[in-house]
């Protein structure tokens, strides 16, 4: 049996991109242009300690493209503004909606067939939990 | 935001500590990710659900104190009137490094105290931006992490806890309180309890009325040699921090530098064997020793201990523990465990329910400071493999691998958690489901 070394990994999804094997002789040319390697978390998350990721439920966005199941990056540092998919606490419940603003006034609204906008009345009071900024959906 | 400028002269700015933490941390932790308990009477029970350990305000104004024990709210619980979660340390954790990192933008000097508080150095901002970077740090905190803090500010940090309980106390503040300024110190010394300043506890405090001193302010005014004396040292410490003068040194206290480890539970059922009560202190040294090797200190006393349920009636009672040594400050997992059975042999009494059992390493040391010992083993240098042991433990969970004598039975003296909250961040199957 041979034994194993083991580190502790710093980050579970690196991806390895080594050096130039040779240990004597010409290095690899390619040594120079070295990266870092892809992160999919340097690729979707800008504001780490705001970032929350949730799980759809339903089908009212799916013109969004967002689908039952999938799950949703949640940046709760940006701040919200028209048009934006939103995470809002309505009537207490944590809701996925587009924010759309008519007359100064916001709205939520779905994107589905079927679903009328919630329009928010002068008492109506919107908490905006964080603005979906991904989406992850899988194909199989 | 920030205020390492670098540029100023540390000998003629006056420093300035803002001490920043979360409100009935647990509590707004669970209803960050659960809106239906917002406004409600809520806690959050302690390890093994015996006793409440957070508060909302909504459940400190019913009157229940802290350290409740469970059953006694039982009536209002099915009432719907209070509400109960059993603690979620992965949430709770994940949290408390999300609040910090926020807070560490604001100043790169930062000194985490407990789980949800941290001190941070706001020296060189300009002393009329201090209010508005206060309110700044509660609206980034609450924004990007759902949590609401309080902010308090001044030159020592025992005027910055003050001032952060003041935050606290009186709603009108905004939960800011800048209190650099001498006036306003001043007013609040006077009408703040003696008991109610940082590091001087209920015990001492009735000593201090007990001489005539009631208030913060009086405490502030008193003779240090007089009080250093007739108290202690540490005392005298917190009249020179009231007074404005710096002495406890920032990196002083908390996470990092506690002097002790414990790993203690309460068991989800009474242990009453030798051998479980065995299974679980191997795990606990276990895990302590770990503790103490991610921290690069080592120890040379520890304390192991057992117990019965003390509030339990009508049934026998015991509380033993016992102090183990070994002969040069060690990490090694083994070294410790060897000693059990011995331990065991003193604390475990046939015929007795064990409720709890702990396990707390003392007299921390880091490798600098150990003394060599010729005679015996340096116990220190045989690291390498518990070096293996944590890095594959950390790769592939924790308790992959163990000690044998930590056993391999389903262990029953698990923490006994009936109504815990998912993992909401640490744990992809437990993420929150939100209606699309």
């Amino acid at each position: 049996m041979k034994p194993v070394p083991i580190l502790p990994q710093p980050n579970a999804a690196v991806v390895p991109f080594y050096q130039s094997p040779a240990a004597c002789g010409f290095t690899s040319p390619a040594a120079d242009y070295l990266q870092d390697t892809l992160s999919l978390d340097q690729l979707l998350i800008r504001h780490p300690a705001a970032t929350f990721f949730v799980r759809a439920k339903g089908n009212s966005m799916e013109g969004a493209g967002i689908f039952d199941d999938d799950i949703l990056i949640i940046d709760r540092a940006l701040n919200p503004v028209d048009g934006d998919v939103i995470l809002a606490l309505w009537d207490g419940e944590l809701i996925v909606k587009r924010l759309v603003y008519r007359r100064g006034r916001p709205e939520l609204h779905s994107e589905q067939v079927g679903y009328a906008p919630i329009r928010l009345n002068d008492e109506g009071r919107l908490d905006v939990w964080g603005v979906v900024t991904e989406v992850i959906h899988r194909l199989r | 935001m920030g205020s390492g400028n670098g540029s100023y002269s540390p000998t003629t700015v006056k420093p300035v500590i803002a001490l920043c933490d979360a409100n009935s941390f647990y509590c707004s932790c669970e209803q960050v990710f659960n809106p239906a308990l917002l406004g409600r009477a809520l806690g959050v029970l302690s390890n093994n659900d015996g006793c409440i350990i957070a508060r909302t305000p909504e459940l400190k104004a019913l009157g229940v104190a802290m350290g409740t024990p469970t059953f006694k709210v039982r009536e209002q619980v099915l009432r719907g009137e209070v509400i109960l979660q059993s603690s979620n340390y992965a949430l709770y954790g994940d949290m408390s490094a999300r609040f910090m990192s926020v807070l560490e933008q604001f100043s790169p000097k930062l000194k985490v105290y407990s789980i949800d508080e941290a001190f941070v150095d706001l020296t060189g901002l300009p002393v009329k931006e201090l209010h508005a970077t206060g309110q700044a740090m509660i609206q980034r905190v609450r924004q990007w992490t759902g949590l609401p803090i309080g902010v308090g500010m001044s030159s020592t940090k025992t005027l910055a806890k003050l001032a952060n309980h003041a935050a606290k106390k009186y709603p009108g503040t905004g939960g800011v309180v800048d209190l650099t300024c001498l006036a306003r110190q001043r007013r609040l010394l006077e009408i703040t309890p003696v008991g109610d300043v940082w590091g001087v506890g209920r015990r001492i405090g009735k000593e201090l009325q007990a001489v005539g001193i009631n208030s913060a302010a009086q405490l502030a005014d008193s003779n240090r040699q007089w009080i250093k004396k007739r108290f202690s040292i540490v005392l005298e410490r917190t009249v020179c921090e009231l007074q404005g003068e710096s002495c406890i040194a920032w990196e002083e206290g908390g996470l990092a530098n506690k002097h002790q480890i414990m790993c203690s539970r309460s068991f989800g059922q009474r242990v009453s064997t030798h051998q479980a009560l065995h299974a679980a202190l191997a795990s606990f040294i276990s895990r302590a020793c770990e503790k103490l090797r991610s921290q690069h200190r080592f120890a040379s006393t520890a304390i192991a201990f057992v117990r019965t349920d003390p509030f339990k009636e009508g049934v026998l009672r015991t509380s033993r523990s016992i102090k183990l040594m070994t002969p040069t400050p060690t990490s090694d997992t083994r070294l410790w465990l060897q000693q059990l059975p011995a331990a065991l042999d003193i604390l475990f009494q046939e015929g007795f329910e064990y409720k709890k059992a702990g396990f707390v390493l003392l007299d921390l040391c880091s490798a600098h400071n150990i003394q060599g010992d010729l005679l015996a083993e340096t116990a220190t240098n045989n690291t390498r493999m518990m070096t293996v042991l944590d890095a594959i433990n950390q790769r592939f969970g924790r308790q992959m691998l163990r000690p044998a004598s930590v056993g391999f039975a389903t262990q029953r003296w698990h923490m006994n958690q009936r109504t815990v909250s998912p993992a909401y961040t640490t744990n992809w199957r437990e993420i929150l489901s939100v209606r699309a």
